[in-house]
């Protein structure tokens, strides 16, 4: 275990290295927004979350050295050193030799960002499990099955 | 040690066993349902905490979940993959509740189209014993649907909300018909449960005890009248005497144990997956090709359902997340018309809308919600503002469709596992496409500005059908007119493994109408059953 912040980070298979990569990968993905008020996916909170489900992408370790490769190759640093606008041409240049990997990733990363409090506050939502207190539902405009019910029968025998 | 001999040996505590059970309690014999999964905890169940979206033990794949109670399923050779829940309740603890029923014509479609097989029993049969299950499960819908008999749901039904008033004004404007779809919701209290307060999670188990699975509605029943449920049990094979009837059953305890339960009568309730993989499993001397099944149709003509999925977005917020995901359906392409290139038709359900997870992963999946920048922007334009609808095609019988025993897997007993071979014939291809365009049409004129579509769903192998199927000719079926195994006159099948054919609407109403209707031709028969 390893502490940041008030966080108790579980203790992933990655080096810190690859960590690090991560981090600023998932930040790419899904950067903070001043707009609508909410975090990058590399907030603390969001990533122990994404850390910790990081053990379902079996090729995790491989894809991220991969990435850092390329990015040495082409642009002579690790991919966690890019500038922030070179960040997402390079994970487009991943994408074209990665695409299930970086989907998979993205995925898991969008799940634990569409979890977090602020994330679902700035959507409206209130932050709290659907049960017990549900939600409410229009009923809806029943009226407008009138005209359906003028039509004969439908059915075969 | 052997048990006690048992009067009844049910296997499967899902939608079928639980109908079955049920229903012979009055007749005082001693039943006893053996189940490999366990009672549920519905307040555990995910809406009742964050990660309600996410639960992977709650995945309506047993391969996803690999929880001990599931066993695997090789479905590799096959677009759609089993979908299926294994505890008390069956894979009623994740349905979406959507409660149709077969039409009069559904069952005889040779007559009427000249595809496939008829059934031996009709409409009017199964009857009473459709209006016995509602009221038995709760059901929710409206009368006056013309495209049904008359039947009476005992609930309002469930609200229509933005999405289905939107769509219904689709509907509307190309004068097609749409209907409050009948639905095991309860709008109000019902028998014990509590009544729909818009959780917008049925498939993974409702909380609130307001979606009719069977552990809330048939087993507490069962249960106080004297059923006995042993839960943990896992039946590995079916036994049979020199007479060539069953004997019993063998089976795993929950301590994996293994175990004989000797019993007059043998019910099976597994599902269409589950069923015949005990009778291929259960092969003898006497029957050396798995029980019950000198007519070779055990596990052949499996039938799935294809289902084609039509999304739209709208410019302006919807339901999202709110609601049960039954709303209305359309019936508009469900009987033949054969200027459209294909026999027989579909249901369309509208499936209101999806919470912030599902949002993100549609628009993933869709390469509508990018990363970068714009992720943030793209999200919101699909957040609260999709929805759509499922279509549910007829999926007809064919031999090559078959569920086998696989020659490796096994599940954590050591039973070997069932293996799928499917093929989406060349009408359910025409019809998915129909259908998508369809979809389309109904949504765009509903105001729809994008439409995300997928056809097949490949995760929606959720209707298990076909694999014993009901016949009055013992060559070309497994079961006969009211249930019994043709080879084995103490052996009967309940569940979706005995429709000939599968109608383009969810089956469970069915599954547990035949159940109750097979329960009571035992009943009626108890003193010559075996003749
Ligand atoms: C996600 C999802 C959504 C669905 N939505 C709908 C819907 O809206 N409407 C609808 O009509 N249907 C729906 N269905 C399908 C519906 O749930 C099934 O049709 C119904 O539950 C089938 O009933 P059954 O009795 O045949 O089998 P099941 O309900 O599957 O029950 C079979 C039981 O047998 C047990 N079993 C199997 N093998 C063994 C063994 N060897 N030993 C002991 N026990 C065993 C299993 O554990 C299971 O509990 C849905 C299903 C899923 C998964």
């Amino acid at each position: 275990m390893s502490d940041k912040g008030n966080l108790i980070i579980t203790d992933s298979q990655l080096s810190d290295e690859e960590r690090r990569t991560l981090e600023v990968l998932v930040a790419t993905m899904i950067p903070a927004n001043g707009e609508y008020k909410v975090p990058a996916a590399d907030d603390p909170k969001i990533f122990s979350n994404i850390l910790a489900r990081s053990g379902e992408l079996h090729f995790l370790t491989e894809a991220l050295q991969t990435l850092d490769e390329l990015s040495r190759d082409l642009l002579q640093t690790d991919f966690s050193s890019l500038e922030p606008e070179d960040r997402v041409p390079m994970l487009e240049e991943f994408n074209r030799q990665q695409r299930p990997a970086l989907r998979a990733l993205f995925g898991i990363a969008s799940q634990c960002y569409y979890q977090d409090d602020r994330v679902l506050k700035s959507l409206g939502m209130d932050a709290r499990t659907p049960f017990p207190d549900g939600f409410t539902l229009e009923q809806g405009d029943w009226s407008l099955l009138d005209p359906v019910r003028q039509r004969p029968k439908m059915y075969r025998e | 040690m052997a048990a006690d001999p048992v009067d009844v040996l049910i296997i499967g505590a899902g939608a079928s066993g639980a109908a079955v059970a049920w229903s012979l309690v009055d007749t005082r014999m001693k039943v006893v349902c053996l189940e490999q999964g366990n009672w549920m905890k519905p307040a555990e169940y995910p809406s009742a905490g964050r990660e309600w979206e996410t639960r992977q033990d709650y995945s309506i794949s047993p391969n996803r979940r690999g929880l001990p109670v599931d066993y695997p399923v090789n479905d590799t050779n096959s677009p759609i993959s089993v979908a299926n829940f294994n505890a008390v309740g069956g894979a009623t603890i994740l349905y979406a509740g959507h409660f149709p029923r077969f039409h009069p014509g559904d069952f005889s479609i040779k007559t009427l189209d000249g595809v496939a097989d008829d059934w031996p029993i009709d409409y009017a049969t199964l009857e009473p014993y459709y209006a016995e299950n509602d009221r038995m499960m709760g059901i929710s819908g409206l009368a006056g649907d013309p495209a049904y008999p008359p039947k009476n749901p005992l609930m309002p039904p469930v609200p229509l909300g933005k999405a289905g008033e939107r769509l219904a004004g689709g509907f509307n404007s190309l004068g097609w018909h749409w209907w409050p779809s009948d639905s095991a919701v309860a709008t109000e209290q019902y028998d014990g449960r509590d009544k729909c307060i818009n959780l917008g999670s049925c498939t993974t188990g409702c909380a609130q005890g307001a979606k009719a699975s069977t552990d809330i509605t048939y087993w507490p029943h069962a249960v106080r009248a004297g059923v006995e449920v042993r839960t943990g049990c896992r039946v590995r094979e079916i036994r049979v005497n020199d007479k060539g009837m069953a004997s019993g059953v063998v089976y795993y305890d929950a301590d994996g144990v293994e175990q004989m339960q000797e019993a007059e009568i043998v019910v099976m309730a597994c599902n269409g997956v589950g069923t015949p993989r005990i009778l291929l499993n259960s092969s003898s001397n006497l029957f050396p090709d798995g029980l019950a099944n000198s007519s070779g149709m055990v596990g052949k003509n499996m039938m799935f359902h294809p289902y084609a999925s039509v999304q739209g977005v709208f410019d302006e917020p919807l339901d999202g997340y709110k609601g049960p995901g039954n709303c209305i359906w359309s019936q508009e392409f469900y009987e033949t018309d054969r200027s459209r290139g294909f026999l027989r038709g579909y249901t369309m359900e509208i499936t209101r809308g999806r919470g912030p997870i599902a949002t993100a992963m549609t628009g993933i999946h869709s390469g509508r919600v990018p990363w970068g920048e714009d992720h943030h922007r793209a999200y919101r334009d699909l957040f609260n503002r999709i929805t759509g609808m499922v279509m549910i095609c007829e999926d007809l019988p064919e031999l090559h469709n078959t569920v086998t025993l696989d020659p490796d897997l096994v599940d954590s007993n050591g039973i070997p596992a069932p293996k799928i071979d499917y093929q989406l014939s060349e009408n359910s291809r025409k019809m998915l496409d129909h259908a998508l365009a369809k979809g389309e049409e109904v949504l765009r004129a509903a105001g729809a500005k994008d439409i995300i579509t997928e056809a097949p769903i490949s995760v929606g192998g959720w209707h298990l059908m076909g694999t014993a199927r009901m016949g009055v000719d013992r060559a070309n079926s497994v079961v006969n007119e009211w249930g019994r195994c043709h080879d084995v006159k103490n052996l009967f099948i309940v569940d979706g493994s005995i429709f000939v054919t599968s109608a383009g609407v969810n089956p469970t109403s069915t599954i547990q109408a035949l159940a109750l209707y097979i329960a009571d031709s035992i009943k009626k028969r108890l003193a010559n059953l075996f003749d």
